[in-house]
């Protein structure tokens, strides 16, 4: 397994985590409730902090600073999935994309926890305890409220409904995923897949949600290799807003 | 954080409040408070102390939700993970203060969706200083060293104070500010001490926020009256005055020694009388603006109000479940 | 219509209408849920602390509340137990250092309602102004008996003011081995400890230029 696997791997993981970070701080002091607010930016923070994991990996592996490349790079470069870069739109939506792609990085976390590179990893095995109460915290969101009255259920099936497609690009192959097999690095974006339809439906479907059929649902590629919604841009040009006043500046 | 000048409005019926006490457990309530006994909520307490605390307290619970706003503003842009991940931390900590204000206001008897109703229709103040707008970066930054230093000037007078579950919520509140204080001083040196365009934002954001700085401990006490009680009471521990020296004291030495200048040309420490002396700030402007005449008024509510109805389907859904749980006042 | 134009992305991505912030219709709902006392247990082995409230639908929402707004700082972090404000019993509370216990006799279990045998847990106060602290659990058919065996299980010479106690069955305790690595980062929060924000070179330097 060569070194730009591995820096493939990284980058989309540091790059979901960052966007989606971002995204979620949106609500900080506007949330539902105060106690939410208060869990809601926790997670949001953990989120921000973890990807700065692992662009330090990237960092000892030859690629840029962490805020280097992390505020000075255009929409095209950028390696996340679609779903994370959508606009926060209420308070449904967000939790739903809260739930659905936390599951993943649990699971992609508890793999790569076992990971034959050590840096790797230690990052992944320390994480995975923050990615666990992240999915305790969705759970139990997701099924309270979608249970509670006809309101909610509605609102989050519709969520539920428009999200799905953004998620499966959670799993779009790279271009590596045989190197990472064969390496034993883990096993790979469809054993994930397979195991997060398994997870979320039980959640779904104690919910009161109806998960539709699987082949029914059109999977959005492309953020993985830099084909982006019209929302990424504006969403780096305002993160990078201050920054890029000066970057060589101290800040 | 939180402002001083807390408005402990004099009113008539302050006087009739406590005449009608009962002057045997009055006496006993205020012995207790002399010989520095906390006050908790299962006690008997007079009526004018219960009203000014819930005030009090639920005043500095507003300032905090409100004061999220002015530093929110720069929340997706700070400047690098370090800055980012502070200040995504420092706001959250905000809203967390909050509702452990509102948790101590609630012990005295008032609900917290009143509470939250009252800071929304405008019937509740909050600390002036938010209405005032962050334009660029370096405001927040004010905002995170200097507004953060004044409130803790406060907040440590008031942690020894008579009610104990607002001491309790203080103590936490001043533990979490340290971090807040180092990130917003980290800040400006590093605005003040960079390049040309870094400093020149700094400066222009202290030219704008020092007139409303001056205003946040309110007026001279001098000017308003009714604090005998609440001194004896150990409701209000320090004058005005006091916080506004001590801030001063301690902070404009450290403002000067990073090259800055305050648009005050009368600001000074008098060798003789150890006293800083400044221009008079203007109090009729501070009455405007916290009567709602500030440039950031309207906005501070409306996105109070639009958090909270975006917010209602969640409440109204996780309510739906629960009909029938009797609330009842938190104990501590 | 006009829109709120605020300095904030956030809020103009919102189009909250202008007048917004000078009405504000009637709620009259209540709305905010009931609360929830919360207890902490900073490091393993060290007595569960009484930290504050969290308004909550459910104890589960309670307890991640809970973790979020009460350990997310601190060096560690070992479980946490959420209790309804209104399953707690409250003894009165003393003033002057007098002991609770003198209060407390065997006369009190006359009239009470003997109930099954349950487990308490129950929490002391030693100082107004103070914390309520974890003492321990026993057994007993009432609250009235339970204050009693309180008595005889825990006091001493230190005069407690103040007395909680809980039915076990009404704590939900978030704790052990289940449950350690959801604190596991805590440590390396730095971004949130004053200690990572020095500057004093950065000002020593900058004053060294301004003399120059």
């Amino acid at each position: 397994m060569t070194e730009e696997a591995l820096k493939d791997l990284l980058y989309k993981i540091a790059d979901d985590q960052l966007i989606l970070g971002h995204r979620n701080s949106e609500w900080t002091g506007m949330g539902p409730l105060l106690e939410e607010d208060i869990a809601f930016s926790s997670m949001a923070q953990d989120k921000v902090g973890s990807s700065l994991a692992f662009y330090t990996l990237l960092h000892e592996l030859g690629e840029q600073e962490p805020d280097t490349v992390a505020f000075t790079r255009n929409a095209e470069q950028f390696h996340n999935c679609q779903l994370v870069e959508l606009p926060t739109g209420e308070y449904n939506f967000s939790l739903m994309r809260h739930f659905l792609f936390d599951h993943a990085e649990l699971i992609r976390f508890k793999m790569l926890a076992e990971c034959p590179i050590e840096e790797v990893a230690q990052v992944a095995k320390k994480l995975k305890g923050e990615v666990k109460y992240h999915v305790m915290h969705a759970n139990t969101w997701i099924k309270q409220l979608s249970n509670a009255n006809e309101e909610a259920n509605t609102l989050m099936q519709e969520a539920l409904d428009y999200a799905l497609p953004y998620a499966l690009g959670i799993f779009e192959p790279s271009k590596f995923e045989n190197d990472f097999i064969e390496a034993g690095i883990y096993p790979g974006e469809k054993a994930i897949e397979t195991q997060w339809k398994e997870n979320v439906s039980k959640i779904l479907e104690e919910s009161g949600l109806k998960v539709p059929d699987w082949n029914s649902i059109e999977p959005v590629y492309g953020g993985r290799y830099g084909k982006h919604t019209e929302h990424l841009q504006p969403l780096l040009t305002e993160m990078t807003e201050v920054f890029n006043v000066d970057p060589t500046a101290d800040w | 954080m939180y402002g001083g000048g807390q408005v402990f409005e004099p009113s008539s019926t302050n006087n009739d409040l406590l005449k009608d006490e009962d002057p045997k457990k009055l006496a006993e309530f205020e012995a207790r408070i002399a010989r520095g006994e906390k006050i908790e909520p299962k006690d008997w307490m007079p009526k004018l102390y219960r009203k000014q605390l819930i005030r009090m307290i639920e005043q500095h619970a507003h300032s905090e939700i409100i004061g999220s706003l002015p530093e929110g503003t720069w929340i997706t842009r700070a400047p690098g993970f370090k800055r980012k991940l502070a200040l995504m931390a420092k706001v959250q900590d905000e809203v967390g203060h909050a509702q452990l204000l509102y948790g101590a206001a609630e012990t005295l008897g008032k609900s917290r969706e009143q509470m939250i109703q009252d800071l929304i229709t405008g019937k509740s103040k909050y600390s002036n200083i938010f209405n005032y707008p962050t334009f660029t970066w370096a405001d927040s930054c004010f905002i995170s060293w200097l507004v953060d230093a004044g409130a803790i000037v406060n907040q440590l007078a008031n942690a020894r104070g008579s009610y104990g579950p607002y001491c309790r919520a203080l103590d936490r509140i001043c533990a979490e500010e340290s971090f807040h204080l180092k990130y917003g001083h980290h800040c400006v040196i590093h605005l003040a001490t960079g390049t040309p365009k870094q400093r020149e934002m700094m400066q222009e954001a202290v030219n704008r926020w020092w007139a409303p700085m001056m205003h946040f401990f309110g007026p001279s006490d001098k000017m308003s009256t009714h604090t005998e009680i609440l001194v004896k009471w150990k409701v209000k521990m320090a004058t005005n005055d006091e916080c506004r020296q001590q801030f001063l004291d301690m902070y404009v030495p450290k403002i000067w020694e990073l090259g800055l200048t305050l648009p005050d040309e009368n600001l000074k420490k008098n060798p003789e009388t150890n006293a800083w002396e400044f221009t008079e700030p203007d109090w009729e402007e501070f009455k405007r603006v916290i009567n709602g005449d500030g440039p950031c008024n309207k906005e501070r509510l409306a996105v109070r109000r639009t958090a909270e109805e975006r917010g209602a389907w969640v409440r109204r859904a996780l309510a739906s479940k629960t009909k029938g749980e009797e609330y009842v006042a938190p104990m501590a | 219509m006009s829109f709120i134009n605020s300095l904030d992305p956030r809020i103009n991505r919102l189009s909250i209408p202008s007048e917004f912030g000078t009405a504000f219709p009637d709620q009259g709902e209540k709305d905010q849920f009931i609360t929830y006392e919360v207890f902490v247990q900073p490091k393993e082995h060290k007595p569960y602390q009484h930290e504050g409230i969290v308004h909550a639908p459910t104890e589960e929402m309670a307890f991640l509340f809970a973790k979020e707004q009460f350990s997310r700082r601190g060096m560690s972090c070992s479980g946490i137990w959420v209790i309804k404000t209104t399953d707690i019993q409250v003894s009165p509370i003393t003033e002057n250092e007098e002991d609770i216990y003198d209060y407390i006799n065997k006369e009190i279990m006359e009239g009470a309602e003997k109930g099954e045998n349950a487990v308490y847990q129950i929490f002391q106060l030693v100082k107004r102004g103070k914390q309520h602290i974890h003492a321990g659990d026993l057994d007993a058919h009432s609250p009235q008996e339970a204050l009693w065996n309180a008595k005889n299980k825990f006091a001493s010479e230190k005069p407690v003011l103040n007395l909680w106690l809980a039915k076990e069955s009404q704590i939900l305790k978030i704790e052990g081995e289940e449950f350690t690595d959801i604190w596991n980062t805590l440590p390396d929060k730095k971004y949130r400890d004053a200690m990572d924000y020095k500057a004093t070179e950065k000002i020593k330097k900058f004053k060294e230029e301004q003399k120059a």
